[in-house]
């Protein structure tokens, strides 16, 4: 009998040129490409319709596309659904941009549209945005991927009835490239929400 | 003008990145905002830097920008009487 209280529903990974969800290839591409051509690949390819994905920067355009896979395949995401994310290069690739305008050598400028996407946690107003949600969030920045603190804090937030839903784990853009593990945690499911399985479900992908 | 018109077009569909939107399907009088372009705030203030950065021409006045950026001829009109 299976004793956990919370389980994992879905999860989604992107990784190099590739999108996993639950474990099954949803696109991959041996393409020389870059990550944010990949990402806007992607979306076309996916079938997505929502204009503003173009405007995002890559962080935003990973996560945007890990939580619509969710929400096809686990249904619509709930209003208070919570945000737990973490990654270890914050907002690195658009705050490098932006630190690029404004030390221009010919025309120091700097540009709203970068400036808006200089802190992680935009990324999460955008999915927000997106799913018309109404929950709490927050965003850590680690060293790497941190099971061994985000099940007990997850489990925390869900044993206060703070919500039932929550879409945790590891959402890294940067310089070395895309490693994101979205997963939406809720009381049923078959995966249980515990650090060993979900080291099992990051690395079995990443390796 | 209709130089000019061709070029703020091209600029703002890269500026603004608006990839499903092409030179040729961009009317001179299509509403930038609202029901036409549906640009937010932030393309608003893109816009300004981009009249700063492309054309010498601060905007002193915010509320100057609800009647120049209303079309990409409002905006050539502009840039046309004011640029440096």
């Amino acid at each position: 009998m299976d004793m956990h209280t919370y389980h994992i529903q879905s999860y989604c990974i992107i990784r190099e040129r590739s999108i996993h969800m639950d474990g099954v290839t949803v696109l991959k591409t041996e393409a020389l490409t870059t990550l944010n051509d990949f990402l806007k690949s992607a979306y076309r390819q996916l079938g997505i319709d929502y204009p503003k994905f173009y405007k995002m920067d890559a962080l935003c355009k990973a996560v945007f596309i890990a939580v619509e896979l969710m929400a096809r395949k686990a249904g619509p995401i709930k209003p208070d659904t919570a945000l737990i994310f973490s990654n270890y290069s914050s907002s690195h690739l658009s705050d490098e941009k932006h630190a690029m305008d404004l030390f221009s050598a010919d025309n120091p400028m700097a540009s709203p549209a970068t400036f808006v996407y200089t802190l992680p946690n935009i990324a999460m107003g955008e999915i927000s945005i997106r799913h018309k949600l109404h929950s709490e969030n927050v965003f850590f920045i680690f060293d790497s991927y941190l099971p061994e603190f985000l099940v007990p804090y997850n489990d925390s937030v869900l044993d206060n009835q703070k919500t039932e839903n929550i879409i945790s784990g590891w959402a890294e853009v940067g310089e070395q490239g895309c490693d994101l593990f979205l997963y939406l945690i809720g009381k049923s499911g078959k995966t249980p929400h515990t650090v060993a399985y979900l080291k099992t479900l990051y690395h079995n992908e990443h390796e | 003008m209709s130089e000019l018109t061709q070029e703020l077009k091209a600029k703002i569909i890269t500026q603004l990145n608006l990839e499903d939107i092409n030179v040729d399907n961009l009317e001179d009088d299509t509403p930038l905002f609202g029901d036409g372009l549906g640009l937010d705030s932030i393309d608003a203030l893109e816009l300004i830097v981009m009249l700063d950065k492309s054309y010498g021409i601060k905007l002193s006045d915010p509320k100057e920008g609800r009647k120049v950026f209303e079309t990409i001829q409002t905006m050539a009109d502009f840039i046309e009487a004011n640029r440096k």
